[in-house]
């Protein structure tokens, strides 16, 4: 992997953000892994990628899960001393804490509001404790933003969205949620909040619930700009995505929806003004 | 140190490991291992035990109320901990009895250190990959799933409703769920077995009883065949319309049986 991202980075000319993802449980089942071990081998993962990255070759790594006696990458990154990681999360303290304590970026997916700030200030702080000030590029947080001609159009194809509602994957549910990968304090906290039509515990909000709170926005270009725009300026994140289209929806009917996205919705977004640093 | 009518439940210190242990009755010592669903407390068959044995339940590392040592990654590691608790205890030679998961670790000790035992009960034990049959999945589904697995017919349960069925309090569904990660990191992969279990077991002719439920749904009574096979000096006892936890389902054939065998050694 180490290598795999290098070569992009080089073909890219430096331009790769590599996103490091823990995975969810499903994952680690289908690669015949203990899910409990999520978390560690990710993090022992990451020093490992790291380390191909920054340190020459060849070297010895015997960690508690990575046991390799020679590793020589043979292509290094563009970018020094290696490309920006993005780590994405969805509301698990320990993983919020982590990416602080590592100075990378976190990318919040879309959690409810409230629950967003929350974890925005836990970064902060452990940034604080950590010694190291962020900035906005260290803050960002994905949305679900659906645009077409009419708000009525937009909440029609909008309810693809909750396509994972029924099920988060195949299989049975118990694949999701494993004993051990999450820890036991962070389930009671998901089991204690509404859910965002993602997973598998907690009470399930509505399509229509989630479009009131904005976890959902849908609508004309002027509703989503004015419901973007009230997102942006109370979350404060320095970078902002959205995920304009979800499920099984047809190609010419994504085509409008994206146009509107990715050209006249960046133009209009521009004008407002961030403070990512801001709790 | 909580202290009833019939044992003690205390936590003691052993290889740096803050251990809970159960302890009740008076005589040789006969060291009891749960399996994979936890400590299921002082059962009757503790109490019946207790008549004739100073009987020790602990909870393993990683369980209960016992605290979860990094090291202890694998059942192997597990059994390294118990030679360290059997010595320190000084219950050497000990009778060892193991069900299920705990089945496992007992053999495993067997194989480990001989010499530490004076006899070795494995009940419908994992640790063996069986050749008919297979081990039925607990890790990737519902501890309901798990409980209708457990018995052949739970009617014949005495107290079934109070004993295995209850509610669970919040605290004990936390203890329930720590559980089983532990029981992920003992048992993942292999899946509930080590494949060079046979090769460690030959050889070790401690005296050996191995009770199974012949309707066990859990682990396969053709593992409680493989176990007879790789012992030198074992006895296999099988009990009809009996599911995976013969203590519980019947205890009358089950505490005659091996009440019998530990008479002897």
């Amino acid at each position: 992997m180490a290598e795999e991202i290098a070569m992009l980075d080089c073909f890219s000319g430096g331009r790769i953000i590599s996103g490091f993802v823990r995975g969810t449980a499903v994952e680690s089942l289908h690669g015949g892994l203990d899910p409990s071990e999520n978390f560690e081998r990710f993090q022992e993962a990451h020093d490992l990628i790291i380390k191909c990255w920054t340190t020459p070759g060849p070297f010895r790594y015997e960690g508690k899960y990575y046991h390799y006696r020679a590793v020589n990458p043979w292509v290094l990154p563009v970018q020094k001393p290696y490309p920006d990681i993005w780590f994405p999360g969805t509301g698990s303290p320990e993983s919020v804490v982590w990416a602080a304590q590592h100075q990378h970026p976190y990318m919040n997916l879309g959690a409810l509001v409230d629950v967003t700030e929350h974890w925005k200030g836990v970064y902060i702080d452990t940034a604080t404790q950590a010694g190291f000030a962020p900035g906005p590029e260290h803050f960002g947080y994905l949305l679900r933003a659906l645009v077409a001609d009419t708000d009525e159009k937009a909440i029609e194809l909008g309810r693809l969205f909750m396509w994972t509602e029924a099920h988060r994957a195949r299989g049975p549910h118990e694949h999701n949620d494993p004993p051990g990968d999450q820890s036991r304090e962070v389930l009671k906290v998901k089991i204690s909040r509404p859910t965002i039509g993602t997973g598998t515990v907690g009470r399930k909000m509505s399509y229509d619930e989630l479009r009131a709170v904005n976890n959902i926005i849908v609508g004309s270009p002027d509703t989503v700009i004015k419901k973007l725009t009230e997102i942006i300026e109370h979350l404060n994140p320095g970078i902002c995505t959205s995920m304009a289209m979800k499920g099984r929806c047809p190609i010419r009917t994504s085509c409008g929806p994206l146009s509107y996205s990715g050209e006249k919705l960046s133009q209009r977004c521009t004008r407002s003004s961030c403070n990512p640093t801001r709790k | 140190m909580a202290v009833t009518r019939d044992y003690t439940d205390e936590l003691i210190e052993v290889a740096g490991t803050r251990t809970q242990v159960l302890k009740g009755g008076s005589g040789a010592p006969l060291l009891l291992l749960h399996g994979a669903g936890g400590n299921p407390g002082w059962m009757p068959y503790h109490q019946a035990f207790a008549q004739q044995y100073t009987v020790y339940a602990p909870s393993h590392p990683g369980y209960g109320s016992s605290s979860r040592p990094d090291w202890i990654r694998s059942m192997a590691d597990m059994a390294h901990f118990y030679r360290q608790f059997i010595a320190q205890l000084g219950l050497a030679p000990v009778h060892l009895m193991g069900f299920s998961m705990g089945g496992w670790l007992a053999a495993e000790l067997a194989a480990m250190c001989p010499p530490y035992l004076r006899s070795l009960t494995l009940v419908d034990a994992a640790g063996l990959k069986p050749e008919v049959g297979e081990i039925a999945e607990l890790l990737m589904v519902s501890p309901d799933v798990t409980k209708k697995l457990r018995f052949y017919d739970p009617a014949q349960v005495p107290d079934y409703e109070t004993l295995v069925n209850r509610q669970l309090t919040p605290k004990e569904q936390d203890v329930q769920w720590r559980n089983r990660e532990m029981t992920s990191r003992l048992c993942w992969k292999p899946y509930f077995h080590n494949p060079h279990l046979p090769a460690y077991l030959h050889g070790v002719k401690t005296p050996a009883l191995i009770v199974w439920g012949k309707q066990d749904a859990i682990i396969p009574v053709n593992c409680g065949e493989l176990y007879q096979q790789a012992l030198a000096n074992a006895t296999l006892h099988v009990i009809d319309r009996c599911g995976h936890s013969p203590a519980l389902e019947k205890p009358q054939e089950f505490l005659t049986v091996v009440g019998a065998f530990l008479a002897k050694q």
